[in-house]
Protein backbone atom coordinates (compact mmCIF):
# COMPACT_ATOMS: atom_id res chain seq x y z
CA UNK A 1 0.00 0.00 0.00
CA UNK A 2 2.82 2.34 0.88
CA UNK A 3 4.38 1.96 -2.57
CA UNK A 4 0.98 2.47 -4.17
CA UNK A 5 0.40 5.62 -2.18
CA UNK A 6 3.79 6.94 -3.15
CA UNK A 7 3.13 6.15 -6.79
CA UNK A 8 -0.21 7.85 -6.57
CA UNK A 9 1.33 10.93 -5.07
CA UNK A 10 4.00 11.08 -7.75
CA UNK A 11 1.39 10.56 -10.47
CA UNK A 12 -0.73 13.33 -8.99
CA UNK A 13 2.22 15.71 -8.83
CA UNK A 14 3.24 14.93 -12.40
CA UNK A 15 -0.33 15.43 -13.60
CA UNK A 16 -0.59 18.68 -11.68
CA UNK A 17 2.64 20.10 -13.08
CA UNK A 18 1.80 18.81 -16.55
CA UNK A 19 -1.69 20.26 -16.42
CA UNK A 20 -1.01 23.60 -14.84
CA UNK A 21 2.40 24.76 -15.89
CA UNK A 22 1.77 25.21 -19.62
CA UNK A 23 -1.15 27.57 -18.83
CA UNK A 24 0.85 29.45 -16.24
CA UNK A 25 3.88 29.57 -18.47
CA UNK A 26 1.90 30.92 -21.40
CA UNK A 27 0.17 33.50 -19.16
CA UNK A 28 3.54 34.61 -17.81
CA UNK A 29 5.03 34.81 -21.26
CA UNK A 30 2.07 36.84 -22.59
CA UNK A 31 2.41 39.24 -19.65
CA UNK A 32 6.19 39.51 -20.09
CA UNK A 33 5.66 40.43 -23.74
CA UNK A 34 3.22 43.18 -22.74
CA UNK A 35 5.59 44.57 -20.11
CA UNK A 36 8.52 44.46 -22.58
CA UNK A 37 6.40 46.41 -25.03
CA UNK A 38 6.01 49.22 -22.51
CA UNK A 39 9.58 49.09 -21.20
CA UNK A 40 11.03 49.21 -24.74
CA UNK A 41 9.62 52.73 -25.19
CA UNK A 42 10.03 53.87 -21.56
CA UNK A 43 12.81 56.25 -20.55
CA UNK A 44 13.97 54.30 -17.49
CA UNK A 45 14.09 50.58 -16.75
CA UNK A 46 10.71 49.52 -15.34
CA UNK A 47 10.50 49.53 -11.55
CA UNK A 48 8.17 47.72 -9.15
CA UNK A 49 8.85 50.42 -6.53
CA UNK A 50 7.62 53.20 -8.79
CA UNK A 51 4.64 51.02 -9.73
CA UNK A 52 3.81 50.56 -6.05
CA UNK A 53 4.05 54.29 -5.44
CA UNK A 54 1.72 54.97 -8.38
CA UNK A 55 -0.79 52.40 -7.14
CA UNK A 56 -0.79 53.83 -3.62
CA UNK A 57 -0.83 57.50 -4.64
CA UNK A 58 -3.87 59.73 -4.48
CA UNK A 59 -3.43 62.10 -7.40
CA UNK A 60 -7.08 63.25 -7.29
CA UNK A 61 -6.41 64.83 -10.67
CA UNK A 62 -9.12 63.08 -12.63
CA UNK A 63 -12.76 62.55 -11.79
CA UNK A 64 -13.84 63.45 -8.25
CA UNK A 65 -15.31 60.02 -7.46
CA UNK A 66 -12.07 58.18 -8.26
CA UNK A 67 -9.19 60.02 -6.54
CA UNK A 68 -6.91 56.94 -6.52
CA UNK A 69 -6.49 53.39 -7.82
CA UNK A 70 -7.35 52.11 -4.37
CA UNK A 71 -10.80 53.76 -4.45
CA UNK A 72 -12.03 50.75 -6.42
CA UNK A 73 -9.19 48.21 -6.23
CA UNK A 74 -8.78 48.41 -2.44
CA UNK A 75 -5.64 49.16 -0.46
CA UNK A 76 -3.90 45.86 -1.27
CA UNK A 77 -3.39 44.27 -4.70
CA UNK A 78 -3.69 40.91 -2.93
CA UNK A 79 -7.37 41.33 -2.12
CA UNK A 80 -10.53 42.00 -4.10
CA UNK A 81 -11.83 45.46 -4.79
CA UNK A 82 -15.30 46.67 -5.67
CA UNK A 83 -16.62 48.84 -8.48
CA UNK A 84 -18.63 51.90 -7.51
CA UNK A 85 -21.66 49.99 -8.79
CA UNK A 86 -21.07 47.20 -6.29
CA UNK A 87 -19.41 44.50 -8.43
CA UNK A 88 -16.35 42.69 -7.08
CA UNK A 89 -13.00 43.28 -8.82
CA UNK A 90 -10.53 40.40 -8.79
CA UNK A 91 -7.23 41.07 -7.05
CA UNK A 92 -4.62 42.59 -9.36
CA UNK A 93 -1.64 40.74 -7.86
CA UNK A 94 -0.53 38.14 -10.38
CA UNK A 95 0.19 35.61 -7.62
CA UNK A 96 -3.52 35.68 -6.77
CA UNK A 97 -5.08 36.18 -10.21
CA UNK A 98 -2.78 34.37 -12.62
CA UNK A 99 -4.52 35.46 -15.82
CA UNK A 100 -4.11 39.18 -15.07
CA UNK A 101 -2.45 41.41 -17.71
CA UNK A 102 -2.19 38.74 -20.40
CA UNK A 103 -4.43 40.40 -23.01
CA UNK A 104 -2.88 43.56 -24.48
CA UNK A 105 -6.18 44.94 -25.77
CA UNK A 106 -7.75 44.61 -22.34
CA UNK A 107 -4.69 46.05 -20.61
CA UNK A 108 -4.70 49.12 -22.91
CA UNK A 109 -8.45 49.62 -22.52
CA UNK A 110 -8.36 49.66 -18.74
CA UNK A 111 -5.20 51.81 -18.50
CA UNK A 112 -6.82 54.33 -20.84
CA UNK A 113 -10.06 54.53 -18.88
CA UNK A 114 -8.70 54.27 -15.37
CA UNK A 115 -5.75 56.62 -15.87
CA UNK A 116 -8.17 59.19 -17.26
CA UNK A 117 -10.55 58.64 -14.35
CA UNK A 118 -7.84 58.83 -11.67
CA UNK A 119 -5.06 60.96 -13.20
CA UNK A 120 -7.10 62.97 -15.67
CA UNK A 121 -4.79 61.87 -18.50
CA UNK A 122 -3.53 58.74 -20.18
CA UNK A 123 -0.64 56.97 -18.46
CA UNK A 124 2.81 56.92 -20.03
CA UNK A 125 4.48 53.70 -21.18
CA UNK A 126 6.82 54.14 -18.22
CA UNK A 127 3.93 54.24 -15.75
CA UNK A 128 2.22 51.25 -17.34
CA UNK A 129 5.45 49.22 -17.32
CA UNK A 130 6.14 50.15 -13.69
CA UNK A 131 2.61 49.35 -12.63
CA UNK A 132 2.54 45.92 -14.29
CA UNK A 133 6.00 45.10 -12.93
CA UNK A 134 4.72 45.85 -9.43
CA UNK A 135 1.60 43.72 -9.91
CA UNK A 136 3.69 40.88 -11.33
CA UNK A 137 5.92 40.99 -8.25
CA UNK A 138 2.94 40.57 -5.92
CA UNK B 1 -73.30 34.76 15.11
CA UNK B 2 -75.78 32.95 12.89
CA UNK B 3 -74.79 30.67 10.09
CA UNK B 4 -75.47 33.15 7.27
CA UNK B 5 -73.44 35.89 8.91
CA UNK B 6 -70.63 33.44 9.47
CA UNK B 7 -70.62 32.35 5.84
CA UNK B 8 -70.75 35.97 4.73
CA UNK B 9 -67.80 36.86 6.95
CA UNK B 10 -65.85 33.84 5.73
CA UNK B 11 -66.65 34.77 2.14
CA UNK B 12 -65.44 38.33 2.61
CA UNK B 13 -62.28 37.07 4.26
CA UNK B 14 -61.49 34.72 1.38
CA UNK B 15 -62.20 37.45 -1.16
CA UNK B 16 -60.05 39.99 0.73
CA UNK B 17 -57.12 37.60 1.08
CA UNK B 18 -57.30 36.89 -2.64
CA UNK B 19 -56.74 40.61 -3.23
CA UNK B 20 -54.09 41.08 -0.57
CA UNK B 21 -52.14 37.92 -1.28
CA UNK B 22 -52.35 37.91 -5.02
CA UNK B 23 -48.73 37.52 -6.08
CA UNK B 24 -47.32 40.71 -7.57
CA UNK B 25 -46.86 40.30 -11.31
CA UNK B 26 -43.51 41.92 -11.82
CA UNK B 27 -42.33 42.36 -15.39
CA UNK B 28 -39.69 40.07 -16.76
CA UNK B 29 -37.15 40.70 -19.48
CA UNK B 30 -35.56 38.18 -21.83
CA UNK B 31 -32.04 37.42 -20.55
CA UNK B 32 -29.30 39.24 -22.46
CA UNK B 33 -27.17 36.99 -24.65
CA UNK B 34 -25.20 39.60 -26.63
CA UNK B 35 -21.60 38.95 -25.57
CA UNK B 36 -20.35 42.49 -26.30
CA UNK B 37 -23.10 43.98 -24.13
CA UNK B 38 -22.47 41.42 -21.39
CA UNK B 39 -18.73 42.06 -21.31
CA UNK B 40 -18.51 45.79 -21.93
CA UNK B 41 -21.39 46.78 -19.64
CA UNK B 42 -21.07 43.93 -17.19
CA UNK B 43 -17.42 44.44 -16.25
CA UNK B 44 -18.41 47.28 -13.92
CA UNK B 45 -22.09 46.86 -13.16
CA UNK B 46 -25.05 44.59 -13.61
CA UNK B 47 -26.04 44.43 -17.27
CA UNK B 48 -29.14 46.60 -17.15
CA UNK B 49 -32.07 45.90 -19.41
CA UNK B 50 -32.51 48.20 -22.40
CA UNK B 51 -36.28 48.13 -21.82
CA UNK B 52 -35.81 50.27 -18.70
CA UNK B 53 -35.01 53.53 -20.50
CA UNK B 54 -36.28 55.29 -23.62
CA UNK B 55 -34.21 55.46 -26.78
CA UNK B 56 -32.96 59.01 -26.25
CA UNK B 57 -31.68 58.15 -22.76
CA UNK B 58 -29.54 55.35 -24.18
CA UNK B 59 -28.24 57.61 -26.96
CA UNK B 60 -27.23 60.25 -24.40
CA UNK B 61 -25.57 57.66 -22.14
CA UNK B 62 -23.74 55.81 -24.91
CA UNK B 63 -22.58 58.97 -26.64
CA UNK B 64 -20.94 60.18 -23.44
CA UNK B 65 -19.15 57.13 -22.05
CA UNK B 66 -16.07 59.28 -21.32
CA UNK B 67 -18.16 60.73 -18.48
CA UNK B 68 -20.12 57.73 -17.29
CA UNK B 69 -21.56 58.43 -13.85
CA UNK B 70 -18.24 59.65 -12.53
CA UNK B 71 -15.88 57.43 -14.53
CA UNK B 72 -14.34 57.14 -17.96
CA UNK B 73 -16.01 54.09 -19.52
CA UNK B 74 -15.10 54.78 -23.14
CA UNK B 75 -14.98 51.80 -25.49
CA UNK B 76 -13.85 51.05 -29.03
CA UNK B 77 -16.12 52.34 -31.84
CA UNK B 78 -17.10 48.88 -33.10
CA UNK B 79 -18.35 47.72 -29.68
CA UNK B 80 -20.04 51.07 -29.14
CA UNK B 81 -21.99 50.73 -32.38
CA UNK B 82 -23.12 47.20 -31.50
CA UNK B 83 -24.19 48.20 -27.99
CA UNK B 84 -26.02 51.27 -29.29
CA UNK B 85 -28.02 49.23 -31.83
CA UNK B 86 -28.81 46.66 -29.13
CA UNK B 87 -30.09 49.25 -26.66
CA UNK B 88 -31.95 51.60 -28.98
CA UNK B 89 -33.83 48.71 -30.62
CA UNK B 90 -35.01 47.46 -27.22
CA UNK B 91 -35.67 50.83 -25.53
CA UNK B 92 -38.83 51.29 -23.46
CA UNK B 93 -40.44 53.51 -26.12
CA UNK B 94 -39.36 51.25 -28.99
CA UNK B 95 -39.86 47.60 -28.08
CA UNK B 96 -43.34 46.15 -27.94
CA UNK B 97 -43.03 43.92 -24.88
CA UNK B 98 -44.61 43.74 -21.46
CA UNK B 99 -41.41 44.94 -19.79
CA UNK B 100 -40.93 47.85 -22.17
CA UNK B 101 -44.59 48.88 -21.79
CA UNK B 102 -44.25 48.91 -18.00
CA UNK B 103 -41.15 51.07 -18.15
CA UNK B 104 -42.62 53.62 -20.55
CA UNK B 105 -45.63 54.16 -18.27
CA UNK B 106 -45.41 57.58 -16.67
CA UNK B 107 -42.90 58.93 -19.18
CA UNK B 108 -44.14 62.17 -20.71
CA UNK B 109 -43.22 63.24 -24.21
CA UNK B 110 -39.70 64.62 -24.12
CA UNK B 111 -38.78 62.93 -20.81
CA UNK B 112 -35.22 61.65 -21.01
CA UNK B 113 -34.28 60.04 -17.67
CA UNK B 114 -30.53 60.21 -17.07
CA UNK B 115 -30.58 57.08 -14.94
CA UNK B 116 -32.72 54.00 -14.47
CA UNK B 117 -33.21 55.12 -10.87
CA UNK B 118 -34.95 58.29 -12.08
CA UNK B 119 -37.23 56.48 -14.54
CA UNK B 120 -40.86 56.73 -13.35
CA UNK B 121 -41.28 52.99 -12.82
CA UNK B 122 -38.17 52.68 -10.68
CA UNK B 123 -39.23 55.64 -8.56
CA UNK B 124 -42.74 54.24 -8.15
CA UNK B 125 -41.54 50.74 -7.23
CA UNK B 126 -38.86 51.83 -4.75
CA UNK B 127 -40.73 54.57 -2.97
CA UNK B 128 -41.33 52.77 0.32
CA UNK B 129 -39.72 51.67 3.55
CA UNK B 130 -38.87 48.22 2.17
CA UNK B 131 -36.34 49.83 -0.16
CA UNK B 132 -34.70 51.76 2.68
CA UNK B 133 -34.74 48.64 4.86
CA UNK B 134 -33.00 46.60 2.13
CA UNK B 135 -30.12 49.08 1.96
CA UNK B 136 -29.32 48.44 5.59
CA UNK B 137 -30.10 44.74 5.48
CA UNK B 138 -27.79 43.97 2.56
CA UNK B 139 -25.24 46.67 3.35
CA UNK B 140 -25.61 48.12 -0.13
CA UNK B 141 -23.05 50.47 -1.63
CA UNK B 142 -24.90 51.36 -4.82
CA UNK B 143 -28.45 51.44 -6.13
CA UNK B 144 -26.99 50.02 -9.35
CA UNK B 145 -26.62 46.71 -7.54
CA UNK B 146 -30.08 45.31 -8.39
CA UNK B 147 -28.97 41.73 -7.70
CA UNK B 148 -28.44 42.50 -4.02
CA UNK B 149 -32.21 42.44 -3.51
CA UNK B 150 -33.58 41.00 -6.77
CA UNK B 151 -31.63 37.74 -6.74
CA UNK B 152 -32.71 36.73 -10.25
CA UNK B 153 -32.24 40.19 -11.78
CA UNK B 154 -29.56 38.94 -14.15
CA UNK B 155 -32.11 36.52 -15.59
CA UNK B 156 -34.54 39.39 -16.12
CA UNK B 157 -36.73 38.55 -13.13
CA UNK B 158 -37.53 41.32 -10.66
CA UNK B 159 -40.01 39.89 -8.18
CA UNK B 160 -41.09 42.24 -5.43
CA UNK B 161 -40.44 39.93 -2.54
CA UNK B 162 -36.96 38.57 -3.20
Amino acid sequence: MKTLNKTNVITAVVLLIGGLSPNLASANSARDTIISGFSSVAELPVSAERGKALFESSPAAGKPDTPSCTTCHGASPMTSGMTRAGKPIEPMAVSVTAERFTDLKKVQKWFRRNCKSVLGRECTAQEKGDFLTFMSSR
Amino acid sequence: MNKINFLLAAGILVFASAIVFEPARAESFPPISNQTVKTECGDCHMVFFAEMLPRQSWLNILNNLENHYGEDASIDPVSLKEITVFHTSRASDVLNSRGAHKWREGLRAGDVPERITTAPRFVRKHNDNDYKRMWTKFNLVSNADCVACHKDANKGLFDDDD
